[in-house]
């Protein structure tokens, strides 16, 4: 954290300096791409921790004894509120269960929610913003204007009214699943995560579509299709790769405000980060330790997320600087 | 140019009118009035004279229509809840909200334009790298998280260990302290602290990054390089072409989170009990009061149309190089 | 370019004098609370509220939460009955007694059926020092019914007529024996309103929004705002006990836990009344300047069946295996003890031990875990339990669908601890959970679920009809608007029911009642639950008197904040 070090020269010379290697080996645009991310010192070390995250929440049951949602009892006597201890890294919540336990697999379902978030919008948004930007007229009109009402209604006042329709839709219910489980919730985020990455997508296409090698694809006879995704969305790759990360570190937060609105996902038995914050937030004062491991969770990750998605703009776009 | 204004604000209508609609089909499948309205032991003869009386047992498109025809006649409605129209209550939520965003917008742009200034300035100094890392640890924060932690720390956490008997700053009351009545400029600002660096906390770090990337990019460009040749002085350069540059596209990421806060501060709204648009729609949704809720929709939506199309304008009168149309 | 830095320059010079102004200001915001040795009421306090009414119309809509009564109406408006600390119809300061059979008060029965009221001729209104007549009586009568939006007008529409035949006498025609008259005009939510403020007639839809400019209670309402409300002491107040020793109460809404107990911990408010919980009960311990009482109110809150057809629990047997399988005493003390030490198991099925004469106490008391009766229960519907333990028919698990509100700790906890619990034996409950809107909007009027967990209020009427009776099942009968959300029906209940609806002596009707409860008891209705706790936390450095008088009515504990003093 307190090293954070960027490229050390501007983004455009980094590109010439890497070019003048070239005499050694030929570099193929992803040797070069991971040649300046490895140069990201902060980004390789958010790398790291990301990956020790992951896969501490995978292999939860290596690090912890405890199943997250088995109550701890001494003498039949439920042990709620249980001060930090041998044990009990991070003590016991008002459930009486072991929150290192809840930690540790609420993880997986919080990165769940953020790459599947991730993965399903960059998908929609970029079929959107290639199909709108390449096809163009009424379509692109049609699209984009759809675009426009979803990023007009209000973020929060979407998702709450969508998270209440399995509870009260039947088709519904067979849509997104039961009323605030992990499906339904990821679905309720991604149907409002689309949009930024549809509109980079197309402003893309808009300026690729004129260059030759499209031309040339059209003048050899290939489909609409594969123009699109043969050609034009390669050419996209370090755009959606960099939004996808960003997307991941949104969705996790935005998991979190949901939980604290109600709208979360359901934290009986399902651990999420989110809900595990939300239903500690109110422990700030008296045991503030349920607060800061899910909190701390929250705020590491995406912050490893949000670095690793800056190295990546350094490597991926070299003309951008990042942000 | 003014063909251009025209066309974006006609656009508005469309998305009013399809945005209104499918917020008063969310309500309908998801909220029902009439049970919202049952405090305990009512009988079924009182509910159907209750929905009757809010012309609930109309034809859905009906009702519908019913709202849009007044609301473009410029009549708003009344509350299913009250009984009240629906204007003067939208208005002070609308200009409480305003008020917040537009005092937090003044704090963090200020604050987030001056930390990027200097971290492009002073490149990779310790300066820049500890506002590099704040920004991104402000990013990480749930801004729920963020808010309660303020409470508690102005609260219990300042008396404990200042040995005060008052909280630093006031955390309940809304708009103003309980005590206030009247107009009290000092209070409402005291009140504004908390919820305006709720807000902040991430968009500070944005905006920072925003400006530091963009100066950076100014500062590099070639006819910086000659404007230094020319032998004008680098404070001069900086701030003259540098800061000035890199201010165009923020104008416009400005004008879009505006745009927002006439319906965005649900969470701030909510954990300070700040009589906004957020805690506005929070209230009636849990009353399914319709009438309350798609005006507001409406207030939303053009308020978002409205803030890009002046994003759009500014940022074309900034840069003579870009033209609208 | 010079533009841009002047900008800036303005920028930081009108901040610094907003950083200054604030500075400065810091020592006259600092309020003196004048404290005058006079008689008279004194000081002024701030109280918080965890709800927060839209509106203050007392017979509309606005009227649908709990808190607007706790804010408004019990201080402000007069009313005929009223509730005493046990739930039970006394007179209030504007009767001279309350209407009986014995005193004459209660006269005839079906279409003659009459209670005669006599008002105390002290009553006025405040500021304008009318009384308070029988007209003001029958104007509060045709306005609930008249008013757009009214949804308080059960029993009012029972009413033929009201006489006037002088100002201190209101003689109320019903069309029906109606055993339930003190809840009409009067009771927790009744209210009488002054006429003489309304000159356009009983249609007060639009009226009392935000102000009520009149008072016939311990106090005025000075005003109220979506951020505070201030009641001021009525000095002038006929019934002089009441008179408030405090000049100024203000209510501010703290909705958020955390912020709630933040506000009584720093002082900025010196009193809250939340619903104890274990996110709020381990934080506000007794300290020095701290104090927290708890009580019961006169809701209680049960596991309900969905009897709906189709619906697992409509089977009977699988309703009684079910009620033997859970342990309502574990439950009692994992759940609700550690926050409300005090709680007892409530032994009726929609009756509360000891409020009033209707809950027996005895009806459910059997109901404890028993694995025979669970296991011949089961039987008897055909279920066995398969390889995996679970019960299941026809090759077929069992599984059942269990609904709560989420964000209720309670109800969350005790779906934490019970599912595993009950799937021991062989029960294999989901979660099936929404907000509490959804839930209490569309899914529970839908008969969306299995089983339920949630809060009834037990009325000081013992009436059950309108949750239990077969006419209540929601359908085209009543369009969909019947309340019997659980679909129980049961024509024995019914008619017992009904007989004690219509039954006007006391004894009589306990009697019935208990018959109903034990019709319910062999029906396994529900598996009651308790009787929900309540709570008040106060600044003992801040206020003194009588704060820890509990009461058994849902009147909440600001009911005698009259009696109250500032120290």
């Amino acid at each position: 954290m307190t090293e954070i070090l960027y490229p050390p020269l501007p983004a455009g010379t980094a590109v010439s300096s890497a070019a003048l290697g070239m005499g050694e080996k030929p570099l193929t645009p992803a040797r070069l791409a991971w040649r300046r991310y490895r140069r990201h010192k902060v980004a390789m070390l958010s790398t790291v921790v990301l990956l020790f995250i992951a896969f501490m929440c995978v292999f939860a049951p290596l690090f912890t004894k405890y199943d997250p949602n088995t109550q701890i009892r001494a003498n039949g006597v439920l042990q709620a509120f249980l001060h930090p201890q041998h044990g009990h890294w991070f003590g016991t919540n008002d459930k009486a269960r072991d929150m290192w336990a809840n930690v540790l697999y609420g993880g997986r379902i919080s990165l769940e929610v953020g790459f599947v978030v991730a993965m399903v919008t960059t998908i929609v948004g970029t079929i959107v913003g290639v199909v709108a930007g390449y096809y163009g007229g009424w379509l692109d009109n049609l699209l984009m204007r759809v675009t426009d009402l979803f990023i007009a209604i209000p973020f929060l006042v979407g998702t709450i009214l969508l998270s209440r329709l399995p509870g009260t839709q039947a088709w519904a219910r067979t849509i997104m699943g039961p009323p605030q489980s992990v499906r339904a919730v990821i679905f309720v985020i991604a149907v409002f995560f689309w949009m930024p990455v549809a509109r980079i997508i197309r402003g893309i296409v808009l300026s690729l579509k004129e260059k030759e090698f499209v031309e040339a694809a059209r003048a050899a006879g290939a489909s609409n299709f594969r123009i699109m995704f043969r050609h034009l969305v390669p050419n996209c790759t370090g755009q959606i790769i960099i939004n996808t990360t960003l997307a991941v570190a949104a969705a996790i937060l935005t998991e979190s405000a949901l939980s604290f609105l109600g709208f979360g996902v359901d934290a009986i038995f399902t651990p999420t980060w989110g809900n595990l914050l939300s239903n500690s937030q109110d422990f700030l004062d008296g045991y503030p330790y349920l607060v800061w491991a899910p909190g701390l969770a929250i705020v590491l990750t995406v912050l490893c997320v949000n670095f690793i998605g800056d190295g990546l703009r350094d490597a991926l776009d070299p003309k951008q600087l990042s942000v | 140019m003014f063909r251009f204004i025209v066309r974006r604000m006609l656009w508005a209508i469309p998305v009013l009118i399809a945005g209104s609609f499918i917020l008063f089909v969310a309500l309908h499948v998801t909220t029902d009035p009439v049970k919202a309205a049952i405090h305990h032991n009512v009988s079924p003869d009182a509910l159907i004279k209750f929905k009757h009386d809010l012309g609930l047992d109309k034809p859905l498109l009906e009702q519908y229509w019913i709202f849009l025809s007044k609301f473009f006649r410029g009549d708003f409605g009344t509350s299913y809840t009250s009984g009240a129209p629906v204007w003067p209550e939208l208005r002070t939520a609308l200009a409480n909200s305003l008020v917040l965003g537009f005092v937090a917008g003044l704090f963090y742009l200020t604050v987030g334009i001056a930390i990027g200034v200097v971290s492009a300035v002073k490149q990779y100094s310790w300066f820049d790298n500890l506002s590099t890392g704040l920004s991104f640890f402000g990013l990480a924060m749930p801004p729920f998280f963020f808010g309660l932690v303020t409470i508690v720390l102005v609260g219990t956490f300042y008396e404990t260990h200042f040995h005060s008997s008052t909280p630093l700053l006031p955390f309940i009351g809304g708009v103003y302290s309980p005590s206030t009545s009247g107009f009290d400029l000092v209070d409402r600002i005291k009140h504004l602290i908390l919820p305006g660096l709720t807000l902040s906390v991430q968009e500070i770090a944005v905006y920072s990054r925003y400006m530091r990337t963009g100066m950076l990019e100014t500062l590099n460009s070639d006819y910086m390089r000659t404007a230094r040749a020319k032998g004008i002085s680098e404070r001069r350069v900086t701030l003259r072409h540098g800061f000035r540059n890199a201010l165009i596209p923020l104008t416009t990421f400005a004008g879009i989170d505006f745009g927002a806060v006439a319906g965005g501060l649900i969470i701030t709204e909510s954990i300070f009990g700040y009589n906004g648009m957020g805690r506005y729609f929070l209230d009636n949704l849990h009353n399914a009061d319709y009438p309350m809720l798609l005006p507001w929709m409406m207030v939303v939506i053009a308020s978002v149309v409205l803030f890009n199309l002046l994003a759009d304008l500014s940022y074309a009168w900034l840069d003579p190089r870009i033209r609208v149309d | 370019m010079k533009h841009s830095r002047n900008t800036l320059v303005r920028i930081v010079v009108v901040l610094a004098a907003l950083a200054l102004v604030l500075s400065a200001c810091g020592s006259s915001s600092k309020k003196s609370n004048g404290g005058s040795t006079s008689t008279g009421p004194t000081g002024s306090v701030v109280f918080g509220a965890e709800q927060w009414p839209s509106c203050l119309n007392p017979i509309t809509q606005c009227a649908n939460s709990s808190w607007l009564q706790w804010l408004v109406p019990i201080h402000v408006l007069p009313r005929l009955a009223e509730l005493d600390e046990k739930n039970n119809f006394v007179a209030s300061p504007l009767l001279t007694e309350l209407p009986s059979i014995d005193n004459g008060g209660v006269t005839g029965a079906g279409k003659t059926y009459t209670v005669t009221y006599h008002l105390n001729p002290a009553a006025k209104w405040s500021p304008d020092g009318t009384p308070i007549t029988s007209e003001d009586v029958k104007f509060t009568w045709q306005a609930v019914l008249k008013s757009t939006g009214s949804v308080t007008t059960t029993g009012y529409d029972k009413i033929s007529s009201i006489e006037t035949p002088n100002p201190q006498t209101a003689v109320v025609h019903f069309t029906e024996t109606y055993n339930d008259w003190p809840d009409v005009l009067g009771g927790f939510s009744g209210v009488i309103l002054e006429k003489a403020k309304f000159p356009t007639g009983p249609n007060l839809g639009k009226a009392m929004n935000t102000a009520i400019d009149f008072s016939g209670g311990p106090w005025t309402l000075q005003s109220f705002t979506k951020d505070k409300e201030v009641l001021v002491a009525n000095t002038t107040y006929w019934e002089k006990s009441r008179i408030p020793k405090i000049q100024t109460v203000t209510f501010v809404p703290v909705t958020e836990t955390t912020k709630e107990v933040q506000a009584i911990k720093t002082g900025q408010v010196s009193a809250i009344y939340p619903q104890p919980a274990t996110d709020n009960v381990p934080l506000l311990k007794d300290s020095a300047t701290l104090k927290s009482i708890f009580g019961v109110t006169t809701q209680y809150e049960n596991i309900w069946f969905n009897n709906k057809p189709g619906k697992p629990f409509a089977d009977k047997n699988l309703r009684a295996a079910f009620s033997y399988a859970l342990d309502r005493e574990q439950l009692l003390t994992d759940i609700v003890k550690p926050f409300a030490p005090t709680a007892t198991l409530n032994q009726c099925a929609a009756w509360i031990t000891g409020v009033g004469p209707w809950c027996e106490g005895t009806a459910f008391t059997d109901i404890k875990p028993d694995s025979t009766k669970v296991d011949s229960f089961m039987a008897a519907s055909g279920y066995a339990k398969d390889a995996s333990g679970i019960w299941a028919k026809g090759g077929k698990q069992l599984v059942i669908k269990w609904m709560i509100n989420t964000g209720n700790k309670r109800r969350e906890n005790t779906q934490a601890e019970f599912i595993p619990l009950l799937a021991k034996q062989g029960f294999k409950l989901v979660t099936d959970n929404s907000d509490s809107d959804t839930v209490f909007q569309k899914r529970l009027p839908a008969g969306d679920f299995d089983l339920g967990m949630y809060i009834q209020v037990a009325s000081p009427d013992p009436t059950v009809t309108s949750i239990l009776d077969t006419k209540s099942i929601p359908g085209p009968a009543n369009q969909g608007q019947g309340q019997n959300d659980t679909w129980y029906s049961n024509p024995e209940a019914d008619k017992l029911m009904e007989t004690s609806d219509g039954e006007q002596d006391k004894t009589k009707r306990a009697d019935l009642i208990h018959q109903v409860d034990k019709v319910l008891r062999q029906d396994y209705v529900n598996i009651p639950l308790y009787a929900f706790p309540s709570m008040l936390s106060y600044r003992t450095d801040m206020l003194e008197g009588p704060l820890d008088q509990f009461i058994n009515n849902p009147e909440s504990n600001f009911w005698n904040m009259w009696a109250w003093s500032k120290k």
